[in-house]
């Protein structure tokens, strides 16, 4: 059950507006079903009633909008049927709505509890000890693999914004030509237009530098936990031989 | 290794509560889960008494399904009921669905799907005894329950022209298992929690 992009879920969402008021169709039922539980985490509950996929239409649609991104998947989840309570607190966490520093404070104190986790990252253990001494832990590779995926996005979103404002301009400059003499309207119009890239294309490439830095900071700690992981499994490795070489030994 | 012989003695004095009344009946909503969607592995019963089920959770991406049944006396039929063995005695629990509606949606999804596979069935009972932990009964999570009886009888005022379904699990060794999770408001989180369903691990 991949997670579409914002933008495609909107589309999809526009797109069945028109069968709000008849009746929505057997996919589109589907879908609000797979949206409903990936934005809202919630079934739709009751699967014989139309309202009901009315009703999950619009919480889906104000969620997206209140949020303005596709909400991100946590670090951990839990089992359907899995409850955490944190003693001395009137809170419960099932499935997706358990923050990482509730789920690594309960790990801390039940580590075997792992077996209730559906997901969780590779490193868990190193973010409860990290946790438990009071740092906080590293982002996952992932989380950061998803951190420069995001800015690449924006980038390319800036792209598009120069492209299209490019094609603007010029459009507006062969219109000047095609009725100059007319009246000043047109040139102004030019001008204000050029004016205007101008002002995007400086704010774009400021925004495009930070962005391309965010990037490169973000490799390169991408590349400083790959070599860690790597310099971790060479130690393991080690170690693994020198036991084994202790107990050929001692089988002798 | 010492040899384990099954003790089977008495251990608690047999009293109804004068204060807190056994009552007769179901509450209308109970859940079907399918045998082989339980995370077996993680199934886990307190310590202090093995027929209580503390831990019960599902494989990834599958989810329980409210099974609603209006009425007085919802679920009628359901029941439990001894069956003697050779070596030891066993129980026969029946649970007995009324399925409101017989749509091709439903004939597809759930009558025969009902028909011929295998399922764990959690019922709430009126009587929750004193600390509650009578609540969530459960049927179904030794030895599967399957349908012996189904019909569409399209005059009965019984269901309505729907169906009538029963299933049955026979050979189950414990007499009566219990949901119960530290308290009834974890205990019912959890029973949300498994009609929600994890989205799997994409």
């Amino acid at each position: 059950m991949d997670m579409a992009s914002y933008e495609e879920t909107l589309r999809t969402l526009e797109e069945m507006r028109s069968r709000f008021d008849s009746g929505f169709s057997s996919s589109d039922k589907e879908k609000i079903e797979t949206l409903y539980l990936q934005i809202c985490g919630k079934r739709v509950r009751n699967t014989g009633c139309r309202d009901c996929y009315r009703d999950a239409y619009i919480e889906i649609r104000s969620k997206l909008k209140q949020l303005g991104k596709m909400p991100k998947k946590p670090n951990y989840t839990l089992k359907a049927g899995a409850i955490i309570h944190p003693q001395g607190t009137s809170k419960f966490y099932s499935l997706a709505n358990i923050p990482d520093d509730v789920a690594e404070e309960w790990l801390g104190k039940y580590p075997a509890d792992i077996n209730k986790f559906e997901t969780y990252p590779t490193d868990w253990q190193s973010r409860v000890e990290a946790r438990k001494e009071g740092r906080v832990a590293e982002p996952t590779v992932d989380e950061l693999k998803a951190e420069v995926e995001r800015l690449n996005d924006v980038v390319n979103e800036k792209d598009v914004e120069i492209e299209k404002l490019t094609i603007e301009v010029e459009t507006a400059k062969a219109k000047a030509e095609a009725g100059a003499g007319d009246d000043g309207a047109a040139a102004m119009e030019i001008e204000t237009l050029k004016a205007d890239l101008a002002a995007a294309n400086e704010e774009l490439e400021k925004s495009k530098a930070e962005a391309q830095a965010e990037v490169e900071a973000l490799n390169k700690n991408v590349d400083e936990l790959k070599a860690e992981v790597e310099r971790l499994t060479k130690e393991l490795e080690a170690a693994n031989k020198k036991a084994a070489k202790k107990t050929a030994k001692a089988e002798e | 290794m010492p040899i384990d012989v099954c003790d089977f003695k008495l251990a608690q004095d047999i009293a109804g509560s004068c204060t807190n009344p056994q009552v007769a009946g179901l509450k209308n909503t109970g859940y079907l889960i399918n045998y082989d969607d339980i995370d077996w592995d993680s199934l886990a019963k307190a310590n202090d008494n093995p027929n209580i089920v503390e831990t019960l959770l599902l494989l990834s991406g599958k989810r329980a399904y409210k099974v609603v049944v209006p009425g007085n006396t919802p679920f009628t039929g359901t029941q439990a009921a001894l069956a003697t063995g050779t070596y030891r005695n066993k129980f026969t629990k029946t649970a007995s669905i009324v399925v409101l509606d017989s749509g091709p949606d439903v004939s597809k999804n759930v009558i025969d799907q009902l028909a011929n596979g295998r399922f764990v069935f959690i019922f709430e009972n009126k009587y929750q005894g004193a600390d509650k932990k009578n609540t969530f009964e459960i049927y179904g999570l030794e030895q599967g329950l399957a349908a012996t009886e189904m019909t569409n009888e399209k005059y009965s005022e019984e269901t309505d022209g729907g169906w009538a379904v029963t299933l049955e699990e026979t050979g189950a060794p414990t007499s009566g298992l219990f949901l119960f999770k530290t308290s009834i408001a974890t205990t019912r989180a959890a029973l949300e929690s498994l009609v929600t369903g994890s989205q799997g691990n994409s």
